[in-house]
């Protein structure tokens, strides 16, 4: 079997409160192969999105050992980390999160803008990804212009833009209503199928069902 | 980059309020400080026309103990010091003041000028912009006459002729061969327009050991510090006086570097007000601070999402700092503006005696100091906000449940640092404007010991030869203020000798009372001597306290009688009657005969020389002094210059080339003097109330966002049963909190500008309690204000609603 993607020992995260602490995760230990469809669950308080932000490297104040694409992130620099998050991971909220300043167009460019790509290659990875997410009609209206369903499409495809290996998202369906989830878990589905590893964090047992694994949390614990 | 800017001006536009606000306060601020930083590179910073000025150093004396601050220098001293000082490479004399020289001609013109040592150009490394200086050759009895001419008078009265150099001119009665004309920039000393070459201008000066007559600029040999000049030039003039006049007292050596004396006070009062202006451009740009952090606040959102699409730190700072250098840039070019358009109102209340101030304009210099100041303005204003926006953390603001107040803790501690550093810098520029304030207001309301009020005063010359004569002389001042008394519409006039605040240099005088030994003589501090027609006590309307003035019967016949002030009287005689009593003082002329002179009356004692310090004066009727009298004064029933056609006509009528210069009103000369004075107060104050304006409303701005921040907070605490007035206490409170620690930092930076600022005041101590508890009340008031009204509004919050829109 070829090495893991993603592999957690015994990771723990606190928070100081009131002179102790408190604890979100406890001793996590597990694996996320490549090419992966894994669904986060379990009761809110749980840990699943702190779970998804130690994933996707935006928190490293956990303990234990964390290996990605056999990097240390354990024993990795804030800046390394960056980097690494910067080069493989993509991000995509419940609440869309798109700028509400920049065009759809200008939403996907941002990720290629941070990681230096060159101005006529960003004009056609962006050109690319708008076909292929059939939103080019929409490239120039502003977030507020968009419904729900559509922001959460710019979001998935501003999330795969930069080409990463994982996509993480955070209950992507949790802010739409049923048809427009199923469409954004239908283009999961269509990424994982493509070969992009995916995490969701998810309440839903249908969209649970999209995946291939099922890690249920409680109290910080895997529990299952 | 292009991408940070176009998303930069993108979000600019989509909060113009925010960008007029901030853009108008550093325009403000930048506007204000380009404009005064013209004035004093104009001033202060351009090189002075000298070569190597740091080695220039200028050098009088001084006699402590009998509180005289300015004894000029014999020929034989400074002959002396020639020979034997090592520390000066060259040494050069010159009378401390101009002297008028008559230029002739179809219109004779009277014109200033300074008679000086051969070397003096040498010594100050000035070069003739044609033509050429005079040398130590032409300084000499016999040697040909020349006369180096500004570039002032060549272009005013030559018309800028080519032919200049060469041509021969009738200067006082005698023909002088003009050999050059200076640059433009050289104009030393002030208002010199004409240089000529000592020697064959007063041949007798030479021996005289005993005349004091010169400052002198001297060039320091390469590589001696002044104190080492100092120590050697001390020595010389110790050694000179153990052998010449073993009882004098002890004559201290004034050495100072040319470049102090050249600016005068106004080097101090313009750093003063260059630093309060930047003070004021500092207030700016923690208002604009405080907008962006507040902006910031609600784009932790948006920051927290670039974060997580891969933005690096420094890539959101500099995004941020885009932003602020829009802002800074728009507030640059608007304030380059304001300058360029309050530059000549800057300039009108700038005293005229400040040197170089007509080279004061928004030149590329300006303009770079300008742009530096924007790029500096930026980063002051936008860095702060920038680093604190950029530490936010993804799991902080954008996970479920944030445990951690992080960004917001911080963003309220930097508020409070802003509201305290902007109630600091307010409190210092109120309080210096408070005692600049009340230093006009003394000097404004000063008893001068005379009424400038309806007094026209002017300055006569005629040719010298013409009235060589004692009776020639006292017969065209009799004549004068004669023809002047007959118009009407006059009440009064006189000739003296110099009239009230002609300037700091006048005739010091040396005195001794009666049973004074000679070496206690040389203690006693000297006179403001002054010669005067009868009436001048009635025209300047100046109160005899006892006995009487002059009439005419006190002539060269009968013992020379004096007319005293009060505080001389006081000073010689302690609580006795001065009237009767004898001092001996020397002849105003050659050969200056020590004479015995009877009080017969006693006058209020006046702000003769300068408004600042009463001297001891001391009048001596024209009848009984050979000196000649210099200036006219007439009081008139109204407007003094409404007489001014009369009284050239009456001159006019009397000698055809009399010369006129220096009409103005006793008042004007007043509030000339007062110039130095108004132009910091006015500044000061302009500064101090914008200051007052930007702190309150960058306390409102930080509370009222404070404010529309806790809402929530709000409607819970009222639901929890706080009452109105709670609320209102607990925002004044936190409001008030960072104004009244600003408070005490500023109490300090108070003191440290009142010491600073010290040689500006005058009847008001530099801590004066008074005033610094009277800065603090305006800004607490202002403060409490500036609070009051968020705390209002948020004390009529509804909590349900509150609760509700959460």
């Amino acid at each position: 079997m070829s090495e893991p993607l993603v592999r957690l020992r015994n990771v723990d995260r606190a928070y100081d409160q009131g002179g102790g602490k408190v604890f979100v995760l406890r001793r996590i230990t597990l694996d996320i192969a490549q090419g992966e469809f894994v669904s986060i669950m379990g009761p809110s308080g749980a840990g699943k999105s702190t779970l998804l932000h130690v994933l996707g490297m935006h928190d490293g104040a956990f303990t234990g050992e964390y290996e990605f694409l056999g990097y240390k992130m354990h024993a990795l620099g804030r800046k390394e980390r960056q980097e690494l998050q910067k080069k493989h991971i993509g991000f995509v909220f419940q609440s869309y999160h798109l700028l509400d300043d920049l065009t759809v167009y200008e939403n996907l460019e941002v990720p290629l803008s941070y990681r230096d790509v060159k101005r006529s290659e960003r004009q056609a990875i962006v050109g690319d990804v708008l076909d292929r997410f059939h939103i080019v009609g929409k490239k120039d209206l502003y977030p507020s212009q968009l419904s729900g369903g559509q922001q959460q499409l710019v979001g998935v495809a501003r999330a795969v833009v930069a080409s990463p290996k994982v996509i993480l998202a955070d209950e992507p369906t949790g802010n739409l209503h049923t048809d427009q989830g199923r469409e954004i878990m239908e283009l999961f589905r269509r990424l994982n199928e493509a070969g992009t590893t995916i995490v969701q964090v998810t309440h839903s047992d249908v969209n649970a069902g999209y995946g291939n694994r099922i890690i249920k949390l409680r109290d910080g614990w895997v529990v299952e | 980059m292009t991408s940070d800017l176009r998303l930069a001006v993108r979000s600019l536009r989509r909060r113009p309020l925010l960008f007029v606000v901030a853009a108008s306060a550093l325009a403000l601020g930048i506007g204000a400080s380009t404009a005064v930083f013209s004035v004093v590179d104009a001033v202060l910073l351009r090189p002075l026309p000298f070569a190597e000025t740091e080695r220039l150093v200028m050098y009088w004396q001084s006699i402590p103990e009998a509180s005289t601050p300015f004894v000029e220098v014999s020929y034989p001293h400074f002959r002396k010091l020639r020979a034997q000082s090592r520390s000066f490479s060259a040494l050069a004399a010159m009378p401390a003041v101009n002297s008028g020289f008559i230029l002739g001609g179809r219109e004779p013109v009277r014109v200033e000028g300074r008679i000086v040592t051969g070397n003096f150009f040498d010594v100050l490394g000035a070069r003739a912009a044609r033509g050429r200086t005079f040398g130590e050759d032409e300084d000499r009895v016999g040697a040909p006459r020349v006369v180096v001419v500004s570039h002032g008078l060549w272009q005013r009265h030559f018309g800028g002729e080519p032919g200049i150099v060469g041509r021969m001119l009738d200067v006082d009665g005698t023909a002088m061969t003009v050999i050059g004309v200076m640059p433009p920039a050289f104009r030393y000393p002030r208002e010199a327009d004409l240089w000529t070459p000592l020697v064959p201008v007063i041949p007798e000066i030479v021996e005289k050991a005993n005349v004091g007559w010169a400052v002198l600029i001297g060039r320091l040999a390469p590589g001696v510090p002044i104190v080492q000049a100092r120590a050697e030039v001390d020595a010389i003039t110790a050694a000179g006086l153990r052998e010449e006049a073993p009882s004098s007292p002890q004559l201290k050596v004034v050495l100072t570097p040319l470049a102090d004396e050249w600016f005068g006070p106004s080097r101090r009062a313009l750093w003063v007000l260059l630093g309060a202006v930047l003070l004021v451009l500092l207030l700016a740009c923690a208002n604009v601070s405080a907008l962006l952090l507040a902006r910031a606040a609600t784009r932790q959102r948006e920051i927290a999402v670039r974060v997580a699409l891969g933005a690096s730190r420094p890539r959101l700072v500099r995004q941020l700092l885009v932003e602020a250098s829009l802002i800074a840039l728009a507030g640059g070019l608007a304030g380059t503006l304001i300058a360029t358009w309050g530059l000549d109102g800057l300039l009108a209340l700038v005293p005229a005696e400040v040197p170089r101030l007509e080279d004061a304009a928004i030149d590329s210099r300006v303009l770079a100091f300008a742009l530096g100041l924007t790029a500096v303005t930026a980063l002051g204003a936008g860095l702060v906000p920038a680093l604190i926006a950029s530490k936010t953390s993804l799991t902080e603001v954008l996970a479920e449940g944030a445990r951690s107040a992080g960004p917001a803790a911080r963003q309220a501690r930097a508020r409070a640092v802003l509201v305290a550093a902007e109630a600091a810098v307010a409190l210092v520029l109120l309080a210096g404007a408070g005692l600049l304030t009340r230093t006009f207001q003394n000097l404004r309301t000063l008893d001068l010991g005379f009424d400038p009020r309806n007094v026209l005063t002017l300055a006569i010359s005629g040719s010298r030869g013409k009235y060589d004569k004692v009776e020639e002389r006292r017969h065209l001042y009799r004549t004068l203020v004669e023809r002047i008394d007959a118009l009407p519409g006059v009440q009064a006039s006189a000739a003296v000798f110099q009239r009230p605040l002609w300037g700091h240099v006048g005739l010091d005088w040396r005195f001794t009372l009666e049973g004074q030994s000679e070496a206690e003589a040389e203690r006693n501090p000297t006179l403001n001597l002054q010669i005067v027609t009868p009436a001048f006590f009635e025209t300047m309307r100046m109160p005899v306290r006892r006995g009487r003035t002059f009439t005419d019967r006190d002539t060269a016949g009968v013992p020379p009688v004096v007319v005293i002030s009060e505080v001389l009287a006081r000073r010689c005689w302690p609580g006795q009657d001065a009237i009767g009593k004898h001092l001996k003082v020397p002849m105003p002329t050659a050969p200056y005969t020590p004479t015995w002179m009877t009080v017969v009356g006693v006058v209020a004692e006046a702000r003769y020389r300068e408004l600042q310090t009463a001297r001891l004066d001391f009048y001596m009727s024209y009848l009984q002094s050979d000196e000649g009298l210099q200036h006219l004064v007439v009081r008139t029933a109204g407007d003094p210059l409404a007489l001014i056609p009369a009284v050239r006509a009456a001159v006019r009528s009397v000698d055809r080339e009399l010369i006129l210069t220096d009409v103005t009103s006793m008042a004007s000369l007043v509030n000339v003097a007062l110039g130095g004075a108004r132009f910091a107060m006015q500044l000061l104050s302009g500064f101090a109330v914008v200051a007052l304006l930007m702190a309150a409303l960058g306390i409102y701005g930080v509370v009222a966002f404070v404010v529309s921040r806790r809402t929530r907070e709000v409607g819970i605490r009222m639901a929890l049963g706080a009452r109105a007035a709670d609320v209102l206490r607990l925002v004044l409170r936190q409001g008030m909190a960072p104004v009244l620690a600003g408070l005490a930092v500023g109490l300090g930076g108070a003191l440290a500008l009142g010491r600073l600022s010290s040689a500006l005041l005058f009847g008001v101590p530099p801590h004066d309690p008074v005033t610094l508890a009277a800065a603090a009340a305006v800004l607490t008031a202002a403060a409490l204000l500036a609070c009051a009204l968020p705390a209002r509004r948020a004390a009529r919050i509804d909590p349900a609603q509150a609760l509700r829109d959460e």
